[in-house]
């Protein structure tokens, strides 16, 4: 059972080692990786190259639930005691698991101050496991504490992942000596797909009577799955190829400097979607209601038929399930940043930053004060503490070096995560080298 | 200005999560201690839904739940076997026998011969006097059965032939002659006959100036053997009738009475009753009486009451109409039907009927035929003739009822594992569409009946009474729950129960102050049983 649990609270930190949404390297404008967040953010170099392998990748694991410390508690003589309650207590209605992977393959950008031109080639995977907190509240309180009488809502279990290749080209304009504006268009080409568009589930228990409802509905598109799961058919190569899954994506954004003391930026990205439709399948239980009040008393008095066989029966016979084919689309997560600076001088800056992302019709916050450090032209840096997944206790930090051509770059979103994965919520991290040639300029406002 | 050096603000905020990380505990899993988990299911177990119509369908094979169609008000009837007189019991063909020696000289008219060789034909003529067996007067009778024996001897020293004719009685029309030789061979001479009488016709009055007549000619005729004819020689005849039985029989069958033990009806409803005080608006008691014998009959109800035999008490019902002409048909297959009814009208107490929560209505009856003396008309009894008394007691459920004990005992066992159950409540949800209220308890008990458990802490109404309109009928059904809790200490008994024991009181609604209320077919109760466990589940944190 130790063993058990420790493998659980592993699990939980490492879950709960959650990286967020890329809003420390949002605040690192000469990064060419920043301009992937707002296309009007243009590298402080007049060209700028990133190789396979080496211009980095990002990866970013959250979860906006709990923490470990919410389900195991410290006692004062060092006793852990697993605290279920705390977890449950620790909870949203919905609660998300993400997994964020995005490597550049290629990225290429040139321009100067006023224009830049870039391209990227870039894999990108998100994954989302939803689960609702009833679920977790069902399982450790049963049916008959908290939600007797209420409508336990499973709605939004389920799992979201996307696989694709974007071809990005964007162009950084500055419109006026204050003002730039950046655009970016991208061409996805789909690769794997699993999409629950619909999952609606709930058990209410009656106060009085005890009776259950059920009630649902669900639909489950996948593309590249029923492949993969054949081993017989499934050719890895394949998912290098085209697969006729096409899509399209858009990025906009723009930096104005206000004043000398003050700046602004905003860009919503991703906005788009794939069509999939190579190896689709889609699996759906059609809406169904069906309450059971318990056995007919003369049943009761006289079978010996088991309660839940009885209710699973006549929920298997109740529920229609299918399976078909057919073409689907799916939206990509579109995002939002709005940030202000305050330049305390040149080379320090106060900033605020919001970043929203917008899955499934909610968006999901984050609130971000930073402190910005441009040391000279050659190194950036910027620390921020940020209130994201609910919670505060996010530290990130993040900075550039140039060496010659070669810039490095090291971003986390949350740098407490590895000295504190008992409280964390997510971990991430991003770094690598990019090559920057040319004439050093100044980055944007921030 | 320099505000602040950037090169020291940025390591001192880098210094921030070490500081963190080496103030906070470790975790260490050795130290990760037991737990408790205490899951809390609620679940429905069973439902029911009763109306009128499922009364309906659960009615025993005698008892039949009515509706009436003009109001819904539903009205228990509870019929008794029916039970009869029967023709043989008022009309009884008994055996019968009949003696008599003919002197040959004297009756016959043989004279005296020394020797006599030649031949010579007497008759003599009898009228046989059949005695019934109360004094019946019967005119005629189609026979459905019955033999006719016949014994002669004789002491003549001659052949003789007797031809036996009887006049009146039929067989297929003709008159019954029956020839009996009695050769001579030394000595008495004798021999018998017996003849079937079914379907013979046997008309008693003599060609209609008598009653219970059966006349009979007989003539013997001699073949003289050269033997001497003395004069004293005497002709012996016996006649028996045996085993009569008749299909149909008219005449007059006198004023007779016939009583009968009665039946009882069995009144289900209260057949696990205990006590009570129970009073209807209108119960009615009908006899329908039907009659096909050709003869009027008074019918004295000797008994009618009903009677608990718990405890013995019985309950006379007083003041009905008694007794009662019922009518004769005039044809012979016809019946006549009449229905005597009692109810609030004509009998003073019958609102009392069942109040003491009686077991069974008793009820006897006499018959008496021809109250009025004989008629013009004959009787006429037929062997399918009866006089049919077919009882039905009718109770609209319309009235009161108050302090209303049932109990009821069902076999129990409960074998399940509960070491992991903390508590279990079983919830009772009623939601009741009838004007009654009920008070239950539940015991379990022994193998032995001791009783090791009461499972309803402090008594309560398990179900309440719907509210009712200005008619008694009920407007607004009632919800109740009842919640049996049995804690961990307690759950064990359960283990050991072999018997469940129901008590319940039962009222209807404000009973006690003699509000009527009525069972109308719209009334219904709903019943769900649902259970709650809580589970104590130890949860150990050794590997």
């Amino acid at each position: 059972m130790k063993r058990i649990t420790t493998l659980f609270a592993a699990l939980v930190a490492t879950v709960a080692a959650v990286g967020q949404n890329g809003y420390t390297q949002y605040r690192l404008p000469g990064l060419q990786q920043s301009s992937a967040l707002n296309p009007a953010f243009a590298p402080n170099a007049q060209v700028h190259i990133g190789l396979p392998g080496l211009t980095g990748t990002d990866v970013r694991l959250a979860h906006n639930g709990f923490v470990l410390s919410d389900v195991i508690t410290i006692r004062p003589d060092d006793s852990l005691v697993v605290n279920i309650d705390g977890m449950i207590n620790a909870l949203d209605d919905r609660n998300l698991i993400s997994f964020d992977l995005r490597t550049d393959l290629l990225t290429l950008g040139f321009g100067g101050e006023t224009f830049f031109l870039s391209a990227a080639i870039t894999e990108r995977a998100h994954f989302r496991f939803g689960y609702p907190r009833d679920l977790m509240v069902l399982a450790w309180e049963g049916n008959g504490q908290s939600l007797l009488g209420e409508r336990a809502s499973l709605d939004d279990f389920g799992l979201d992942f996307t696989a694709y290749r974007e071809y990005a080209f964007g162009a950084s304009v500055a419109v006026s000596p204050r003002l730039k504006i950046g655009v970016r268009g991208k061409y996805l080409q789909g690769r794997l797909n699993a999409f629950t568009r619909t999952s609606r589930f709930g058990l209410h228990t009656d106060a009085q009577t005890f009776a259950l409802s059920f009630d649902g509905e669900g639909e489950i598109n996948t593309s590249g799955i029923q492949e993969l799961a054949d081993s017989t058919e499934f050719d890895p190569a394949n998912l290098w190829r085209s697969r006729g899954n096409n899509g399209w994506g858009l990025d906009l954004g723009a930096d104005w400097r206000f004043s000398e003391k003050m700046s602004f930026s905003a860009s919503v990205i991703d906005i788009g979607s794939i069509l999939w439709k190579h190896n689709t399948r889609t699996y759906s239980a059609e809406r169904f209601t069906y309450e059971f009040i318990g056995l007919n008393v003369n049943d009761a008095l006289t079978d010996s038929t088991d309660i839940f066989e009885t209710l699973l029966d006549s929920l298997e016979n109740l529920v229609e399930t299918g399976e078909f084919t057919g073409n689907y689309r799916t939206p990509l997560n579109p995002r939002i940043f709005l940030s202000a600076s305050y330049h305390l001088s040149e080379r320090i800056s106060l900033g605020a930053l919001f970043h929203g992302e917008l899955y499934r019709g909610t968006m999901i916050p984050t609130a971000v004060a930073s402190f910005d450090v441009k040391i000279n032209r050659w190194f950036g840096s910027t620390v921020n503490w940020a209130y994201t997944n609910r919670r505060f206790n996010n530290l990130g930090v993040g900075f550039y070096l140039h060496g010659g051509p070669v810039q490095f770059y090291m971003v986390t979103d949350n740098l407490l995560a590895p000295f504190l994965p008992q409280h964390a919520t997510g971990i991430q991290a991003n770094f690598g080298l990019n090559l920057a040639i040319g004439r050093r300029f100044d980055t944007p406002s921030n | 200005m320099r505000i602040v050096s950037p090169k020291l603000a940025l390591a001192a905020l880098l210094a921030l999560p070490f500081l963190f990380g080496g103030c906070l505990k470790k975790y260490d899993p050795d130290k990760l201690t037991d737990g408790v988990w205490n899951p809390n299911l609620a679940v429905p177990i069973a439902y029911s839904r009763f109306d009128v119509y499922d009364i309906l369908d659960r009615a025993e094979e005698n008892d039949l739940v009515v509706i009436d169609p003009q109001t819904g008000l539903l009205a228990l009837r509870y019929e008794g076997q029916a039970f009869s007189f029967s023709a043989s019991e008022v009309l009884d063909l008994p055996d019968f026998a009949y003696s008599k020696s003919f002197s040959g000289g004297l009756d016959f008219g043989f004279p005296v011969f020394p020797t006599f060789n030649g031949q010579m034909t007497e008759s003599v003529s009898e009228s046989i006097d059949y005695e019934t067996e109360n004094g019946e007067s019967l005119y005629d009778i189609l026979l459905a059965g019955g033999q006719l024996n016949i014994d002669v001897s004789t002491d003549l020293q001659h052949d003789i032939v007797l031809q036996i004719e009887f006049p009146y009685i039929t067989v297929n029309g003709a008159p019954l002659v029956i020839d009996v030789n009695l050769p001579y061979t030394g000595g008495t001479s004798s021999s018998s006959t017996q003849t079937n009488l079914t379907n013979a016709f046997i008309d008693f009055t003599d060609g209609g100036t008598t009653t219970n007549a059966i006349a009979v000619n007989i003539t013997a005729t001699l073949d003289g053997t050269g033997n001497p004819i003395v004069g004293n020689e005497n002709i012996d005849f016996d006649l028996s009738l045996n085993g009569l039985s008749f299909a149909l029989a008219r005449g007059y069958v006198g004023q007779q009475t016939v009583a009968l033990d009665g039946d009882s009806i069995l009144i289900a409803i209260f057949q696990n009753s205990i006590d009570g005080y129970f009073q209807l608006v209108n119960p009615r008691l009908e006899l329908r009486v039907m009659n096909s014998f050709g003869f009027p009959v008074e019918l004295d109800i000797t008994q009618l009451r009903t009677v608990n035999t718990d405890d013995g008490s019985e309950f006379p019902l007083t003041g009905y109409p008694n007794p009662t002409l019922i009518g004769a048909p005039n044809v012979v297959g016809d019946s006549v039907v009449s229905i005597l009814e009692f109810n609030s009208q004509n009998t003073a107490n019958i609102a009392n009927i069942i109040t003491p929560v009686p077991k069974y209505l008793h009820f006897a009856v006499a018959g008496s035929s021809n109250p009025n003396g004989e008629a013009d008309a004959p009787n006429f009894i037929s062997a399918n003739s009866q006089l049919r008394v077919d009882a039905t007691l009718e109770m609209p459920l319309e009235g009161f009822a108050y302090g209303f004990v049932i109990r009821d005992t069902v076999e129990f066992t409960f074998d399940e594992n509960i070491e992991e159950v903390d508590w279990v409540m079983i919830r009772l949800y009623a939601k009741n569409g009838f004007p009654v209220d009920l008070s239950g308890q539940l015991y379990l008990a022994d193998a032995n009946y001791n009783l090791i458990d009461t499972l309803i802490t402090s008594e309560q109404q398990v179900l309440l009474a719907g509210l009712t309109n200005s008619i008694g009928k009920v407007v607004n059904p009632t919800e109740q729950t009842t919640d049996i809790f049995i804690p961990r200490e307690r759950i064990d008994n359960l283990l050991d129960a072999a018997h469940l024991i129901f008590v319940a009181e039962s009222n209807t609604l404000n009973g006690t102050s003699g509000q009527v209320v009525g069972i109308y077919d719209t009334d219904f109760l709903e019943v769900r049983l649902g259970l709650q466990v809580q589970g104590r589940i130890n949860v150990s944190s050794g590997s």
